[in-house]
């Protein structure tokens, strides 16, 4: 599977399609998000039409991840960092770590080298890269890790705090709506790695207005591995294996689907082996 | 003379409030002075509960943060709970919290939300088994606007020893609180709209206070510049509203057990009152189960 929103996304599309996109929806949509060198260290950046002006006068600034990280990821990943969102922050802000703390310079900036995703970086950070598996400080966590690796279960599958935002029913230009949700299924990109999945709200009409049947809609899922950030040491999968193990609490259920969603959807469902 | 001598005792003790108790030699007020003057102090756990960001920008020298939501979670799908006492352990062992520290809350001091945000941490950090834990008088605004040194300096904290004993004797569930209707103090510390019924916040199922309760806002402790009212004024508030009986058992609840750890710190820890707990589901919790009794349009 392609890498990289655009490329993952034009699965869906023919070729004729794909054209169209380019020109009606990257290009006018997706790129503007896309930051310059003033968006963060001089300015705020402009998302959907504010504009919050200059961060500190004319100053350059080296970093704020308030007025700049946040106002892009100010949907989804900011606000369910800080708790806003859903009242459940993150460990590593609650201890004082923001943006840049764990997401260096070189993942920010790259290294010259034109990238097809940012999955794809080699530098991108991981949770193992400060938390090395077997440096657990109890033999309870050590041998946990050691039966969920990382192979089988993500980080994010035991350790996510709560329900997070997900986005349902998007089409051009009326937007999409959203509700917080918690759901653990398999990952898309390596379907052998049980994980935190979130909704997609791209749904078969979404970009009917302007000339997109999507006619290989069903190539891709609606749910995709989403690496949510209100990360917390101890929930109630970490504290009780009956939580996954006996009630499947939060699994993704053929019933659960979204209705009229994609036919690949059910090939994230989790069963447990016999 | 003898009038004078009197006001002027009286003046010196209210100056000395701000920086001591008459409970013991602890000060569970600490005015920016004496904060500024024990910075060094190697027992002083400055704890600041701001926001990450707003904390990295500037805050007090040796002063380390951890969030005011690491201290009072949403838990069960009600605001401002306890966490869990291995996350609390976890919390004060990071936090470089020792056996003899001494412990020093510090937010903001804007809004009352703010201000008892510093109040809700020291009572669950009472609620730990620390006893001695106080909070900036004024908060981080009243030491910036004195011009008192900041540094964005992160200062490297070594953990510490202290291991927990819950003191579940300053804690109610609403079991408790029930029970206690007709023989303890039950104190609404919310604006007395809420307590009268006319406003509730949204998520409140039902407006009104719990039956037999009296009101006691907690907006009426701090003084228009977010800073403590004097222990006379205070006193007066309060005597009002509890009586002077320091051994009847009295319970705060608000909302959700934010609001209510303002009077619960003030009645125990500046006033001397001995059997004073915090009913830590407040309305939200209590006003859930329809078969407890609220009554509203009524001041008793």
């Amino acid at each position: 599977m392609p890498y990289g929103l655009k490329n993952v996304f034009a699965e869906r599309l023919s070729a004729k399609e794909k054209k169209i996109f380019e020109e009606k929806v990257f290009e006018k949509s997706c790129r503007s998000c896309h930051a310059s060198c003033g968006d963060c260290h001089v300015k705020s950046p402009v998302v959907g039409g504010v504009n919050l002006g200059l961060i500190k006068g004319h100053k350059f600034i080296k970093r704020d991840e308030s007025k700049t990280c946040a106002l892009c990821h100010g949907g989804r990943v900011y606000p369910e960092y800080t708790g806003e969102y859903n009242g459940i922050s993150d460990v590593h802000y609650q201890k004082g770590m923001m943006c840049m703390d764990c997401h260096s310079i070189k993942e920010i900036h790259g290294d010259g080298t034109p990238q097809l995703a940012r999955k794809l970086l080699e530098y991108k950070n991981t949770c193992t890269k400060c938390h090395k598996p077997g440096s657990e400080k109890t033999d309870k966590a050590k041998e946990a890790h050691r039966i969920h690796d990382e192979g089988k279960v993500s980080c994010f599958a035991c350790h996510v705090g709560g329900e997070y935002r997900n986005c349902y029913n998007c089409h051009v230009g009326e937007g999409s709506t959203s509700k917080p949700g918690f759901i653990l299924g398999r990952n898309p990109r390596a379907k052998n790695q049980l994980t935190t999945l979130r909704i997609v709200p791209t749904v078969r009409d979404t970009f009917k207005k302007v000339g997109i049947k999507m006619e290989n809609f069903d190539k891709l899922p609606n749910y995709w591995d989403s690496a949510v950030h209100n990360i917390k040491k101890r929930t109630d999968r970490t504290r009780n294996c009956d939580t996954c193990h006996t009630e499947k609490k939060n699994f993704l259920k053929k019933e659960d689907l979204i209705p009229n969603g994609s036919r690949a959807n059910e090939e994230l469902i989790f069963e447990f082996k016999k | 003379m003898e009038k004078a001598k009197k006001i002027l005792v009286g003046l010196v003790l209210s100056i000395i409030f701000t920086v001591f108790s008459y409970a013991d030699e602890f000060s569970y007020i600490i005015s920016t002075e004496w904060l500024e003057k024990n910075l060094n102090n190697s027992d002083l756990v400055i704890i600041d509960i701001r926001k990450a960001d707003v904390y990295k920008a500037k805050h007090i020298p040796n002063s380390i943060n951890v969030l005011y939501s690491a201290w009072a979670i949403e838990k069960s799908g009600r605001k401002n709970e306890l966490p869990e006492e291995d996350d609390l352990q976890d919390l004060i062992t990071s936090a470089g919290i020792n056996d003899k520290s001494l412990i020093v809350i510090v937010g903001n001091s804007d809004n009352i939300t703010e201000l008892v945000n510093m109040t809700r941490v020291a009572w669950t950090l009472y609620y730990a088994g620390l006893n001695k834990v106080a909070v900036l008088d004024g908060g981080f605004t009243k030491w910036e606007k004195e011009g008192r040194p900041t540094t964005t300096e992160i200062k490297k904290v070594k953990p510490g020893n202290f291991k927990i004993k819950l003191n579940r004797n300053i804690y109610a569930d609403k079991d408790y609180v029930k029970s206690a209707i007709g023989k303890s103090t039950i104190v609404d510390t919310r604006m007395p709209d809420f307590f009268f019924g006319v406003s509730k916040l949204d998520f409140i199922d039902r407006a009104g206070h719990i039956s037999g309760a009296v009101n006691l806002p907690s907006a009426w402790i701090f003084t228009k510049d977010g800073t403590y009212k004097s222990i006379q004024e205070l006193e007066a508030i309060a005597q009002g509203v509890v009586g002077t009986d320091k051994n009847k058992e009295i319970i705060t609840y608000c909302d959700t057990g934010r609001l209510s750890s303002g009077w619960w710190f003030v009645l125990t820890k500046i006033l001397g009152y001995k059997n004073v707990k915090m009913y830590d589901g407040s309305t939200e919790d209590w006003a859930k189960d329809t078969t407890m009794p609220m009554s509203k349009y009524t001041w008793k």
